[in-house]
């Protein structure tokens, strides 16, 4: 049985799970995607010195918030590929509502010692909370470089931090130990976020950031920073649906400096995230280091090869 | 706090000739957009999309 495999059958396990289909098809639906989310608590359990069998109720549990935070998160942005479109926006919240609770009970009852399982589900429960809080907050716009920095902190990276956090004390990892790779996973999340920013922002046709008027990290960066094109990228932003107009717009966004910026607060975390793990005690950090050069290699190939032109 | 306007600044100073990092992020300013989403598409995460991270698989 793969991993995917085994998520399901412990997720279909959960009391009261065998009563309501729709959940189970939904669940089932999104695992056969094998989203690389759910992995991170067993990448965590692996750098402690567990097994990734130990860490299968923290990864039902994070694949339960992660559901939960996209059927809300969908309805939020108004995402054209939204379960809602197909459910309905009533049912899709209550959807959510119960993947929230089947993620608690993934924790609540998995055999581990009752002082580190009230752990995992304070942190899992904190996580949903401060994911809430990001989201709200998303909603009432970015206006500024700080708003924007808060919303990432609450929306973004807490799920990534709470999900190292979880696997490593599944895996037998110190209290000390699990906080510290919650604190690497909320900067993993960070340069997720950031990184998702610009992939969005040089996406055509344009992405329903320029539309909307949700402010990613490049775009922010134009229409904030005192620059020789601000004016008129302010202009073409309005007109971002016009392919030309947006070619215009995202040249602008590199010759600005938006990319470079976003590129230097990726390696920054890189960096801080690199010294975290050299200064924490684990067994197999490099089943976390290959996590993080995942994200890294590609600006280190685009240097590089900027580096020869 | 090294923000946004503060980086501008020192992004578009004399002083960046000094460092390679520096003068890298400064070529960064002049990629094309192909080369960008090279890079941005080689990274297989995404936030809160099931079907977008199904999708680049």
């Amino acid at each position: 049985m793969d991993i995917y495999e085994q998520i399901v059958s412990y997720f279909s396990g959960i009391h009261g799970m065998h009563l309501w289909e729709e959940v189970q098809a939904l669940f089932r639906r999104i695992a056969s995607y094998k989203p690389q989310h759910w992995l991170l608590p067993a990448w965590a359990c692996e750098a402690v010195g567990g097994t990734p069998d130990q860490a299968i109720s923290a990864m039902v549990a994070i694949a339960c918030s992660h559901i939960s935070v996209i059927l809300v998160d969908d309805m939020l942005d108004s995402d054209p590929r939204g379960e809602y479109h197909r459910i309905g926006a009533p049912a899709a919240a209550n959807l959510a509502c119960a993947f929230q609770a089947a993620g608690l009970e993934a924790i609540a009852h998995c055999e581990i010692e009752l002082g580190t399982r009230l752990t995992a589900l304070d942190s899992l429960n904190q996580m949903i909370l401060t994911t809430t809080l990001g989201q709200h907050l998303d909603v009432q716009g970015v206006a500024d470089e700080a708003s924007y920095w808060r919303v990432v902190r609450t929306k973004s990276s807490p799920f990534f931090g709470t999900a190292l956090h979880i696997g490593a004390l599944l895996g037998g990892g110190s209290v000390e130990i699990a906080w510290q790779l919650n604190e690497t996973g909320r900067l993993y999340g960070e340069m997720i976020q950031i990184h998702d920013d610009m992939n969005d922002a040089m996406d055509v046709p344009a992405n329903s950031d320029w539309i909307s008027g949700r402010s990613s990290l490049p775009i922010l960066f134009a229409q904030i920073v005192e620059h020789p094109d601000r004016q008129r990228f302010l202009a073409l932003r309005q007109e971002a649906f016009d392919p030309e107009k947006l070619a215009e717009a995202q040249a602008i966004l590199i010759r600005c400096g938006a990319i470079s910026y976003g590129i230097d607060q990726l390696i920054r975390r890189y960096q801080k995230c690199r010294k975290l793990l050299h200064d924490t005690p684990l067994r197999k950090g490099e089943v976390l280091e290959a996590m993080f050069d995942e994200v890294i290699h590609p600006i280190k190939e685009l240097l590089s090869a900027l580096e020869m032109t | 706090m090294f923000t946004m306007q503060v980086f501008h600044e020192w992004l578009s100073s004399a002083a960046v000739k000094s460092n390679a990092y520096q003068r890298l992020l400064v070529r960064l300013t002049q990629a094309s957009r192909i080369q960008i989403l090279n890079y941005t598409s080689a990274v297989q995460w995404y936030i809160w999309s099931a079907d977008k991270a199904a999708n680049a698989q």
